[in-house]
């Protein structure tokens, strides 16, 4: 099946096409989740709200842009809908964590899900969160003080202390590659 | 010379592997969200229906009655023997948008009182991609899929290495051995299949240590991934096997319910790959055999 008839079966509400559409894109829509948010079962709970929302609104999409990039948009709005019901990303947290990675002998280039997973957690909220926006999703910091209501000189401080911490914890376990 | 990459680049160049397929439960909450979503979008429908089909209703007893003053009345003339005017009929939008609504609300009648049609005779319902265990063994069709499962598994090039390895052996039986190794030292040795017995379709697994194998039924197979359940032991109740199409398999052990686990439950956990919140999980690479 083509992504043009999965999305006319969305749009028809036929759960056949639904599920094809989930079970195609699932995965990468939840790696998404689990940059933004800690906790698997929070992931979890976000992936459901981003898929009952493109689902909902699927016939809003003009076929005009990319589809994967429109969902992940949508996926992305989500975790930081649910990441502003429980913070406040005016507010800055010092970080305390104890990082173990798990794999210290790879090489200095690769990164392992878990250890992207451990580094992400031990930075506070607001740094993982402003780190994903402008690191992964490319977003520039002007747009990000818009999405978090904060101001832009937060944005920049709050990307500066995550990369100097991250730096800290790979040094620290074994990754002196980084720069 | 030691390559010097930006901690920047170094995320977004490995951000992919976080990619994983949820829980087999994240879609069933997900459907039944979507069934209560039709239900409620179809009785906020029927609300404003209901006062379209009223006022249907009320026009066509007025026009009966209207008709019947008028048949009276026609006596009356007729009676009288004054000639009856030619009417003069002129198309009208509004009737053609009345006769729509009329012809809609026998349709939305209908399909309350019908919801599933049943179809010509002789058409079958198409199977979803979740198949029950029932289904398959009555096919005989496990080992077709699983299939995707065949062949050597591996995970770490450094001081430890995680192998699996999975074959078919004979019609109805899939063998597999998974393998901690340290050098040439095994740290961790188990034995695995996934055969038809009687009505069941069962994923075996044990160690050198243990005294008896355990047994898990597979309760759901999807598109390259399957679900074996055991509830009766202490841990893991659930093995889901997954295989993301291109390059990488993943088990994941856990129970449907958080619990306090044991040292020996922790233990088990961590002779995987990865402990991530009472729940391992190995994620293996294919290894590429001799033909591919």
């Amino acid at each position: 099946m083509t992504e043009k008839e999965l999305i006319d079966g969305c749009r028809r509400e036929d759960r056949m096409a639904q599920q094809l559409l989930y079970e195609k894109y699932s995965p990468v829509l939840f790696g998404i989740c689990r940059r933004y948010v800690k906790h698997h079962e929070d992931a979890e709970d976000v992936l459901i709200d981003g898929f009952f929302k493109i689902f909902s609104n699927i016939k809003q999409y003009k076929g005009s842009g990319s589809f994967e990039g429109w969902m992940k948009r949508i996926v992305v709005n989500e975790a930081l809908m649910f990441l502003r019901r429980r913070h406040n990303f005016n507010l800055t947290v010092e970080i305390n964590d104890q990082l173990d990675l798990h794999s210290a002998a790879k090489i200095e280039d690769e990164l392992a899900a878990q250890d992207i997973l451990a580094l992400l957690s031990t930075l506070p909220t607001g740094y993982r969160t402003v780190f994903n926006l402008y690191v992964v999703e490319g977003f520039k910091h002007r747009e990000i003080a818009e999405i978090l209501d904060i101001s832009i000189n937060t944005s920049k401080s709050q990307l500066i202390l995550a990369k100097k911490r991250l730096q800290e914890l790979l040094k620290k376990s074994r990754y002196p590659g980084v720069g | 010379m030691k390559h010097h990459k930006d901690i920047f680049d170094l995320f977004r160049d490995n951000q992919h592997k976080l990619n994983e397929r949820p829980s087999p439960e994240a879609w069933r909450r997900l459907e039944r969200r979507l069934d209560n979503h039709r239900v409620r979008h179809r009785s906020a429908f029927q609300q404003p229906f209901g006062m379209v089909a009223a006022i249907v209703v009320l026009a066509v007893l007025v026009s009966i009655l209207a008709f019947m003053l008028d048949r009276s009345s026609s006596r009356l003339l007729a009676v009288n023997g004054q000639p009856i005017p030619v009417e003069n009929l002129i198309q009208s939008d509004v009737d053609v948008e009345a006769l729509k609504v009329v012809e809609f609300t026998k349709q939305y009648q209908e399909e309350i009182a019908y919801p599933i049609r049943e179809g010509s005779q002789g058409r079958k319902l198409i199977p979803t991609a979740t198949k029950t265990k029932a289904q398959l063994s009555a096919k005989g069709d496990l080992l077709l899929q699983l299939d995707w499962l065949n062949g050597t598994w591996q995970e770490g090039n450094g001081a430890k290495k995680s192998v699996e390895q999975w074959k078919r052996v004979g019609k109805n039986k899939l063998e597999g051995k998974g393998l901690l190794l340290q050098g040439e030292q095994v740290l961790f040795e188990e034995n695995l299949s996934i055969q038809s017995v009687g009505k069941d379709i069962i994923l075996k697994t044990y160690t050198n240590t243990d005294k008896k194998a355990t047994v898990y039924n597979l309760s759901q197979l999807g598109y390259q991934w399957v679900l074996f359940e055991n509830l009766e032991v202490d841990f893991p109740q659930q093995i889901i096997i997954q295989f993301d199409g291109k390059e990488t398999l993943s088990t994941l052990y856990q129970n449907p319910q958080l619990l306090n686990m044991s040292r020996y439950q922790l233990e088990y956990m961590q002779q995987r790959n990865q402990l991530v919140r009472q729940r391992a999980l190995r994620q293996l690479k294919k290894v590429p055999s001799k033909g591919e």
